[in-house]
């Protein structure tokens, strides 16, 4: 095994900070974001409708950058028959792609194979974020139909209009409001750690075996 | 592979049995979290005592605050914020007792480590509260890239240094299975 340098944990840690600050510029005032939600809501449009069937149409893009997303689900008491839709913020679909600047921090502050683990890492982080997203989703149109707010997110509240389909059970109501806390809160900050530790298990090994005070 | 093979992987692979421990425990902390009962009797105390604590200290400092229960408002701009689940810390104290569990130790290093853990992340969780306060004030398109990137990042890395802070602190190694790992 060859010499582990004692302070490779702090190197870790420097570098690491060293990365995450011209990363989070760079995504925040270069418009890395405004890209990413851009890949997110092309790649939305073409896996989402098929899995919630009606409950997700199209997404589109609104002038502040939030998203429109039309169902199929109808309105009740429309004339001409309406399709209903919700929208998804900005600061809100920000808020869920967050992790990226942190998963290319933490990989580019563990050395190995830099290319491939940052292609391989972004793309499974694309996959969750636009699961998390789905799970947002989810549990807004769970709202919607059961005219209802969830349990687990006082922000979520039901619509003025209500939506012509049959409500959910009250299990799956609320196994959409857990979705979502995951994946609103807890998802966008914990994904690109668990990829890191996915993609980088020897470096993560060597840190922790360098952070061990005696080793025999 | 089948589940079986999968199993026996996990619990040969000490990265991989992390992981498996790790989400496992997560998971079940996130579940109760959100139980109504314990919502209504301990988390949303815990943020009221937070927001309390957050107004106490600017106080103290020379600030002006108003505390009503998880808000904490400026009376003399109007300006206020609320201390919403998600903002509490408490996320990252779950993630860091799902992390301690998952790696070897015993229960009482363990339950010393969270404690001490707990303890720096609620103090920067302070910080970040009153931090925000004062930058709301001063610029809406600052607080939210403060609280939409800047602090939520630095709480998560500060729960992955405390973690590697404590297994820094653990007893030596009896033996190293793993070191080849390292190599």
């Amino acid at each position: 095994m060859p010499a582990l340098p004692r302070d490779l944990f702090r190197l870790w840690l420097i570098l690491l900070i060293v990365w995450l600050v011209p990363l989070y510029a760079a995504w925040w005032w270069l418009g890395w974001a405004e890209w990413v939600l851009r890949v997110l809501r092309g790649l939305g449009n073409i896996a989402l409708p098929p899995v919630f069937n009606q409950g997700v149409s199209e997404i589109l893009l609104q002038a502040d950058q939030s998203w429109k997303v039309r169902t199929g689900l109808v309105t009740e008491n429309s004339n001409p028959s309406e399709m209903a839709v919700f929208f998804i913020e900005k600061p809100f679909l920000l808020h869920i792609i967050m992790g990226f600047p942190l998963l290319w921090a933490l990989l580019l502050a563990t050395p190995g194979h830099l290319l491939k683990r940052l292609i391989w890492g972004t793309l499974l982080l694309v996959a969750l974020y636009l699961l998390g997203i789905a799970g947002h989703m989810w549990a807004m149109i769970t709202v919607m139909v059961n005219h209802q707010p969830s349990v687990m997110d006082e922000t979520l509240v039901p619509p003025l209009f209500r939506v012509s389909a049959v409500p959910y059970p009250l299990w799956m109501f609320h196994l959409s409001g857990f979705v979502h806390y995951l994946t609103v809160l807890i998802l966008p900050l914990i994904s690109p750690v668990l990829i890191w530790l996915l993609l980088c298990p020897r470096g993560v090994m060597r840190l922790v075996v360098s952070i061990r005070r005696r080793i025999r | 592979m089948s589940h079986s093979t999968f199993i026996q992987r996990s619990v040969r692979s000490p990265s991989l049995r992390f992981l498996v421990i790790f989400c496992a425990a997560a998971l079940l902390g996130f579940a109760v979290e959100v139980i109504p009962w314990v919502d209504e009797h301990l988390v949303k105390p815990f943020i009221a005592g937070l927001a309390w604590m957050s107004g106490m200290l600017i106080r103290l400092a020379g600030g002006v605050a108003e505390v009503s229960y998880d808000i904490i408002r400026n009376p003399l701009n109007g300006f206020a914020i609320k201390i919403a689940n998600g903002c509490s810390g408490l996320e990252v104290a779950i993630l860091l007792a799902a992390g301690m569990l998952a790696f070897p130790a015993s229960w009482h290093q363990r339950a010393l480590g969270w404690i001490a853990g707990v303890m720096a992340i609620m103090s920067l969780n302070v910080v970040r509260v009153i931090s925000l306060y004062y930058i709301g004030q001063y610029s809406r398109s600052w607080f939210d890239w403060a609280h939409l990137y800047a602090w939520d990042v630095l709480i998560m890395i500060d729960g992955m240094v405390v973690l590697f802070l404590w297994i820094r602190w653990l007893p030596p190694y009896q033996r190293l299975p793993d070191a080849r790992l390292a190599a």
